[in-house]
């Protein structure tokens, strides 16, 4: 498996399909190697393997390509994925200016894979978790019942600090022991 | 809750002047403008239409509250209409100082959007304060600490963790309570006293139980009644009743009977009564005839000098020639005396005579010179010296004084007439001198004659004083004769006195000793009747009646005894009891007292057990509170997702942001943060190693993962101008995340942003991709007077140009 093809795998795998080539726009008709796109999107990415493909040839289709999308008032949005070898830092900045320039390691781990494409990736967040209480409703669902009213009184009390709540609590004990100590 | 904010309309709020109406109802809102244009205000007047408050301006200016309100108005207004929520609309109306209206959410779920929705620039400003502040050797008091503290309600958590903290430990509530101190102490003492009590009670019921045993025997001895107060009066009454000093004294009346008897016993001579009685009136007859005879004419003589020595004594008294001798003694003295005292006065007389004489010669001397001194001081010496301070005026024959011709007398003038006559007043002026120092003279002699005169009349004795002087010296030397005479038969007198007192003494004791043994015999015969005894009969010898009479007396004294201990016995032990018993109702009521004392203590106690374990559970409760909200917050998800996100901005950064795990639950919260590499390893703190591109990055990541990490809630993101410059972010990674968030995330984004071109590149990016997709952009500006101008732009879906 070349990199371009686990490429091509994991964004299919994430709900990416291939697009209908070539393009033609006007008179212009444009085709890569590989494109591909997503329902409800925009997203145009162009699959492009460094080790074998011409950068140079790639570079000017590509800069015609954004032009052309320009000209023709399209919204779409490019991608391009290099896979494989890599290129000159000025070429992948001259890139940058018609589209998103994403590079993959011809060594990428499945975890690198991921790395490099995660912005075209759908957002993999772990069972959410219950609503983050409050820190009161925390600490009122740890107690009884039959607590939850002196709870209150040093629930408001720890609003005023440590300070306050030893207030409280001296308070709670000299109005138990008041009439006791004659 | 899927709540959707549809529109946000703003008049005169902070920069925004005049109305602004924004439309709300899209995945994302796009608002742009240059700064200070009201980007803020605008995120301002979500933020307090929302919770009612505008907590993330106040961080920075605690008085904001007063310049809500747009220079140029009086009162701003903001609506905020919602769909989905649980109300759909407020309004709040702000004039200086004052917010009225009522916030769309409730406490919790402000709570929620402050925290983790709101993205504000003090918020930002906070999180990256966490990068840039150096490392702080106390890990629980760093910018991030303190950040994640306030974040989750940590501080609260450990002021009651910490304010409960005393419950635990008696030691520690003595501290905090000074009543629970004294509480725990008064307990201490009253049970304490409450054992001594109890012991106490054993002892004296034991006790009380003796006594009264004891009392048994007694009671039946002296037949008292059961009632002790009936009992303790009859003992008190029979005390009175004072038996055995009777019974004593009887003993001992009897005792001194035999002791009066022996000694009447012991000389067993028969009495001659008659005999002596002989003898007596011889011995008395003697005697008077001696008192008539020789024996008065001492009493004569001594009676004759008794006018001058009052205590002579009496020779009928004493022993006739003691007082023979001792009168002859004054006697003779008393003459001595008054021969010396009638020479004295003789020899004074005698010189005052002398000195009279003498004061007759010097008194007519003075006379003389008397005579002489008024003869001679008829012109004076003081004339002489006034004419002599004449004589310088004397000129020629005028007189000065009187202006008549001196020439007049004939054969001598005036000048030597004058001259002469001062000679003659001089001299006459120095024979008075003389003639006045003699008569001084004179005088100072006749003072000194009187002086001795009346010392010596002062001795001299007066005419009566002599008189009687004479006749005492007269008398006394006829006492004298007589005394010198009487000496032999005066002690013959002394004889028969000593003979007669011998004679009568005798008689005096025979006849006492004749009247006592029958006294003797009367008393027993009455002390046998008052002791039922059989009657003394007169053939029973003395001795033996007294002897049985002692043995039945003392027999009778010792019952007395014995009944007067029993009683005195009897009356202590019931005092004893009756004392005993009074204690014991003292005691009582002491008793109850203490016991209600310690009865309301103990329930006390028992409500402060109640209260330090209501303070303990929620100690527990709270400390478990802690560790669950770090435990759910600083978990492998919350760094997971920071990692997701951070990679996604910037894939190129091998360095990642990560939360350092807490270890323990019980640690004091401290956040510390490190950089893990994507191959693995931790490394140093962000600060260290990221660009400040990425550090912009790496905040933005952690408060979207903040975010993330717990269920949505709220479904909204607002991000105040988070990008301040295009060059810090990677862009085109940036839209993607923030459209990934939008439309499959479910986020209703809204971000404002000052840089053109970063807008307009995210207008494109987040573009509608399907039907019923949206996209709202705001541009605001300001007017040349300075009034706030906006263009909304409201973008739907349609089809793109390029089919692909």
């Amino acid at each position: 498996m070349t990199p371009l093809d686990r490429v091509t795998k994991l964004l299919k795998d994430n709900s990416y399909r291939d697009a209908r080539q070539p393009f033609g726009i006007g008179s212009s008709t444009f085709q890569f190697d590989a494109v591909l796109t997503a329902e409800r999107s925009l997203d145009l990415v162009i699959l492009q393997d460094t080790t074998v493909g011409s950068i140079e040839r790639m570079r000017r289709e590509l800069l015609a390509f954004g032009r052309s999308l320009d000209v023709l008032g399209s919204r779409r949005t490019l991608t391009l994925v290099l896979a494989g070898q890599r290129i000159d830092s000025d070429i992948i900045e001259g890139l940058s200016q018609v589209c998103r320039v994403l590079t993959v390691a011809p060594s990428a781990d499945d975890t690198k894979l991921r790395d490099a494409l995660a912005v075209l990736l759908p957002l993999k967040l772990p069972e959410a978790t219950a609503l983050q209480g409050d820190w009161a409703t925390e600490v009122r669902e740890r107690i009884s019942t039959d607590l939850s009213r002196v709870a209150n009184s040093y629930l408001n009390a720890a609003e005023q600090g440590d300070a306050g709540v030893r207030h409280e609590l001296r308070r709670r004990i000299d109005r138990a022991l008041a009439g006791a100590l004659s | 809750m899927s709540a959707l904010l549809s529109e946000l309309i703003v008049t005169n709020f902070r920069s925004i002047r005049g109305t602004i109406s924004i439309p709300l109802d899209a995945p994302i809102i796009l608002v742009h403008g240059p700064n200070g244009v009201g980007k803020t205000s605008i995120a301002t007047a979500l933020e307090l239409a929302l919770t009612g408050d505008v907590a993330a301006l106040r961080r920075s200016d605690d008085n904001v509250r007063d310049h809500l309100v747009n220079r140029s108005a009086e009162t701003a207004e903001i609506t905020l209409k919602m769909l989905g929520g649980v109300r759909p609309d407020t309004k709040m109306v702000v004039s200086r100082g004052s917010i009225q209206g009522r916030a769309l959410l409730d406490a919790d779920r402000q709570a929620f959007y402050s925290d983790r929705c709101y993205l504000s620039q003090s918020t930002l400003g906070r999180l990256l304060d966490i990068y840039q502040s150096p490392a702080s050797r106390d890990p629980t008091n760093t910018p991030l600490t303190n950040f994640v503290k306030s974040l989750l309600g940590l501080d609260q958590l450990e002021a009651l963790i910490d304010g409960l903290h005393p419950a635990g430990d008696k030691r520690r509530m003595a501290k905090l309570s000074t009543d629970f101190d004294r509480a725990e102490n008064l307990q201490g003492r009253l049970q304490g006293e409450q054992r001594e009590i109890d012991a106490l009670e054993r002892r004296e019921a034991s006790e009380l139980a003796g006594l009264r045993s004891k009392l048994v025997p007694l009671k039946e001895a002296l037949a008292l009644p059961d009632d002790l107060d009936q009992a303790a009066t009859l003992l008190e009454e029979a005390e009175g009743d004072n038996q055995l000093a009777r019974e004593e004294a009887r003993v001992s009346g009897i005792v001194s009977l035999q002791i009066q008897w022996a000694d009447l016993s012991s000389d067993d001579a028969p009495i001659d009564i008659v005999g002596l009685e002989l003898a007596e009136s011889g011995a008395a007859a003697a005697l008077s005839a001696h008192r008539e005879g020789p024996g008065k004419r001492l009493a004569d003589a001594i009676a004759s000098i008794k006018d001058m020595f009052p205590d002579v004594a009496d020779p009928d008294q004493v022993d006739p020639e003691e007082a023979r001798k001792s009168a002859l003694g004054l006697v003779i003295r008393e003459i001595s005396r008054l021969d010396t005292i009638m020479t004295a006065a003789s020899a004074a007389s005698h010189s005052v005579t002398t000195i009279d004489q003498q004061l007759r010669q010097f008194l007519a001397r003075l006379a003389v010179l008397n005579e002489q001194v008024e003869s001679v001081a008829g012109d004076t010496a003081s004339l002489g010296t006034a004419l002599a301070g004449l004589l310088p005026h004397i000129h020629d024959e005028i007189c000065p004084v009187c202006r008549r011709d001196f020439a007049e007398v004939p054969g001598v003038n005036l000048r030597t007439h004058v001259a002469e006559e001062v000679a003659r007043l001089v001299g006459r002026s120095e024979r008075l001198g003389e003639v006045l120092a003699e008569r001084k003279q004179v005088q100072d002699q006749i003072a000194q004659a009187e002086r001795g005169r009346s010392v010596d009349q002062s001795r001299a004795l007066p005419q009566a004083d002599l008189t009687t002087h004479r006749q005492r010296l007269s008398t006394l030397r006829t006492a004298k004769a007589e005394f010198e005479a009487l000496a032999g038969t005066a002690e013959g007198g002394a004889e028969l006195r000593r003979r007669h007192a011998a004679a009568a003494s005798d008689l005096g004791r025979a006849r006492l000793r004749d009247s006592t043994a029958t006294e003797i015999r009367a008393s027993l015969a009455n002390i046998a009747l008052s002791l039922e005894l059989p009657a003394v009969a007169d053939s029973e010898p003395t001795d033996e009646a007294i002897s049985r009479l002692i043995v039945a007396a003392e027999a009778a004294r010792d019952r007395a005894k014995t009944h007067a201990d029993y009683r005195r016995t009897a009356a202590e032990m019931i005092a004893q009891i009756r004392s005993k018993e009074a204690d014991k109702v003292a005691r009582g009521a002491e008793a109850q007292d203490r016991k209600l004392r310690l009865e309301r203590l103990v329930a006390a106690q028992r409500t402060v057990r109640r209260e330090r374990d209501a303070a303990n559970r929620l100690r527990v409760a709270a400390s478990e509170a802690r560790t669950a909200i770090v435990g759910r917050v600083f978990n492998d998800r919350l760094n997971k997702i920071w990692r997701d996100l951070f990679v996604r901005l910037a894939p190129n950064e091998p360095f990642v942001p990560a939360f350092v795990l807490p270890s323990k639950d019980d640690e004091a919260i401290s956040a510390l943060l490190e950089t893990v590499h994507r191959d693995g390893g931790t490394y140093g703190r962000p600060g260290a190693m990221l660009s400040s591109g990425n550090l912009n990055t790496a905040a933005l990541t952690l408060f979207l993962a903040l975010h993330l990490s717990v269920h949505p809630e709220l479904p909204w993101l607002v991000l105040d101008d988070p990008v301040q410059s295009m060059d810090e972010l990677h862009v085109a990674q940036f839209a993607a995340l923030l459209r990934t968030l939008a439309k499959r995330e479910g986020r209703q984004i809204l971000i404002s942003i000052h840089e053109r071109q970063l807008f307009d590149y995210l207008t494109l990016e987040l573009s509608p991709a399907f039907v019923g997709d949206k996209l709202i952009t705001v541009e605001i500006s300001k007017s040349a007077e300075g009034s706030t101008e906006y263009t909304t732009n409201v973008l739907g879906f349609e089809p793109d140009r390029l089919v692909a």
